[in-house]
């Protein structure tokens, strides 16, 4: 087989599988407390309650609370979210000025 | 203060040929390092010395990085398009004249930013703001630009689109450093895996110089200036594509010429990533973020000095680097190409791994097998940059 059919190959067989696992693998779940500067940029999934909603130009600040503490989370589109809700957000954890913070990029509301 | 700034200027020129020279290791994760550690560093250090020490950094790779992108056929996506001219001199005994050529784009660029920081400053802030509402189509207008100034149309949207979606799929993975093994793929080990397949032997390498007319110069520097502010602003357009929509904006340049843009766009970018934080608030690159984030307050007084700094890094950068290119130019022939694109082609899967886990090892060989593709069939390289373009286009959709 030439160079050129397998290079198409595994092209195709990997795209498709990346599109699956982008579909279908989820980050570990964990407690708002146990996030730290280890975990910058590495992706996490928090649970918990929509203390506070901050509206900024082209992006929204959220305040999540778990139980064992608070963190913000940064969507760059407008959600419809009311204070109170409990939601799950998937994100990237990122260090802003002297706080972490999570880039947010799944939001769903449980 | 001064001996501060002189310290730290130097440690960012070895820092940026650390990085220049090391295939692999990207200037954003060094910048994203030391602000994770700014927190220690600023005891020590005050924080306009450490924006100082990104800076020169920056600036140094931008001229490094085209050492191992000619010589090793070891790029990063800046410096991606000038493998194949240069590669193509390489083959004919003239790897550092095409490293000259392209160095003497990044200095040329460098004193272009005299000309481009006060136009960027009266017209940056007027232009984005309109312009933000119709990035869509100006995204869109400028990858079909591309796309058609191709002579196979049909088979460069076949891989823009292909590599659109392995990029939008990427982006989308709970990955660290997803840009890594993608662009690493499309642009790294795909040129390396052909170099070791094909058992390429370099030819013995002169120490030559090759010019360009001055004709041409007008053109690259007038392309330059033209391509680089629209970089400097517009989201998913790297100094790759600008350079390719300089050169069909300036009419045909010739091989050489393009090094000379390529180096000139690439090190104007970085430059003026930085003058976009004060001109219009947006930080739009890795490194550029990084200073938005340790410095609260931009003024003008800083980007006077940060301009400085950057010309007289520059000027030494050029030099340096034209000292470790002859060296690299005297001693290649005596190494074994094929085994030493083979040890960078491992060194490179392991960053990935390391980078980014398992999941960067699949990315990496789907881009790599993709890029495989876009060489095999003749497809101009810059179409691969669709894995950003298109992720892009459609967050403005």
């Amino acid at each position: 087989m030439s160079l050129e059919k397998v290079s198409l190959i595994i092209s195709f067989v990997g795209i498709i599988l990346l599109l699956f696992l982008s579909q279908n693998l989820e980050p570990k779940l964990v407690k708002i407390s146990e996030i730290n500067d280890k975990m910058t940029d590495s992706y996490v999934k928090i649970k918990g309650n929509l203390t506070e909603i901050r509206s900024l130009e082209g992006m929204q600040i959220l305040n999540i609370n778990d139980g064992t503490e608070s963190i913000s989370a940064v969507i760059y589109t407008k959600a419809n979210l009311t204070k109170g809700a409990e939601l799950e957000i998937q994100g990237k954890v990122v260090r802003y000025r002297s706080s972490l913070e999570i880039e947010a990029q799944k939001i769903k509301e449980i | 203060m001064l001996f501060e700034i002189f310290l730290v200027v130097f440690l960012g020129i070895l820092a940026g040929l650390f990085t220049g020279l090391m295939p692999g290791i990207h200037i954003n994760f060094v910048a994203l390092l030391l602000l994770t550690s700014s927190a220690f560093l600023l005891q020590y250090f005050s924080v306009v010395a450490l924006v100082c020490f990104i800076i020169s950094m920056s600036i140094s790779h931008s001229f490094f990085d085209f050492i191992p992108s000619i010589f090793l056929s070891a790029p990063n996506d800046e410096t991606a398009l000038s493998i194949l001219p240069g590669h193509k001199l390489l083959m004919k005994g003239n790897g550092y004249a095409a490293v000259r050529l392209a160095l003497i784009g990044c200095y040329l660029g460098l004193l272009l930013l005299i000309i481009l920081v006060p136009i960027s400053l009266i017209s940056l802030p007027v232009i984005y703001g309109p312009a933000k509402k119709y990035m869509f189509f100006i995204l869109i207008l400028a990858s079909l630009f591309l796309i058609l100034s191709d002579r196979k149309k049909f088979l460069a949207f076949f891989i823009f689109g292909l590599s659109g979606i392995l990029g939008l799929a990427t982006l989308s993975l709970p990955m660290k450093q997803p840009l890594f093994p993608l662009l690493t793929g499309l642009f790294g080990t795909s040129m390396l895996f052909i170099t070791i397949q094909q058992k390429v032997r370099l030819p013995k390498q002169k120490i030559s110089e090759l010019g360009i007319e001055k004709k041409e110069t007008t053109k690259i520097l007038g392309a330059s200036v033209i391509a680089s502010f629209f970089c400097s602003f517009l989201p998913g357009l790297g100094a790759s594509q600008a350079a390719v929509l300089g050169s069909d904006m300036g009419g045909k340049i010739s091989r050489r010429g393009f090094l000379v843009l390529l180096g000139s766009i690439s090190t104007l970018v970085t430059a003026l990533n930085f003058v976009a934080i004060y001109a219009i608030s947006k930080p739009r690159s890795g490194t550029a973020i990084v200073v938005s984030k340790l410095l609260e307050t931009f003024s003008l007084k800083y980007l006077i000095m940060f301009s400085l700094i950057m010309i007289i890094v520059g000027g030494i950068s050029f030099v340096l680097a034209l000292l470790i290119a002859k060296i690299f130019a005297k001693n290649i022939e005596k190494i074994n190409y094929s085994k030493t694109s083979l040890f960078i082609l491992l060194f490179l899967i392991l960053m990935s791994v390391i980078f980014s886990g398992w999941l960067g090892l699949i990315v990496l060989v789907t881009a790599t097998a993709l890029g495989i593709l876009c060489q095999i069939k003749g497809i101009r390289k810059m179409h691969l940059m669709g894995c950003i373009m298109l992720p892009v286009i459609l967050y403005y959709l």
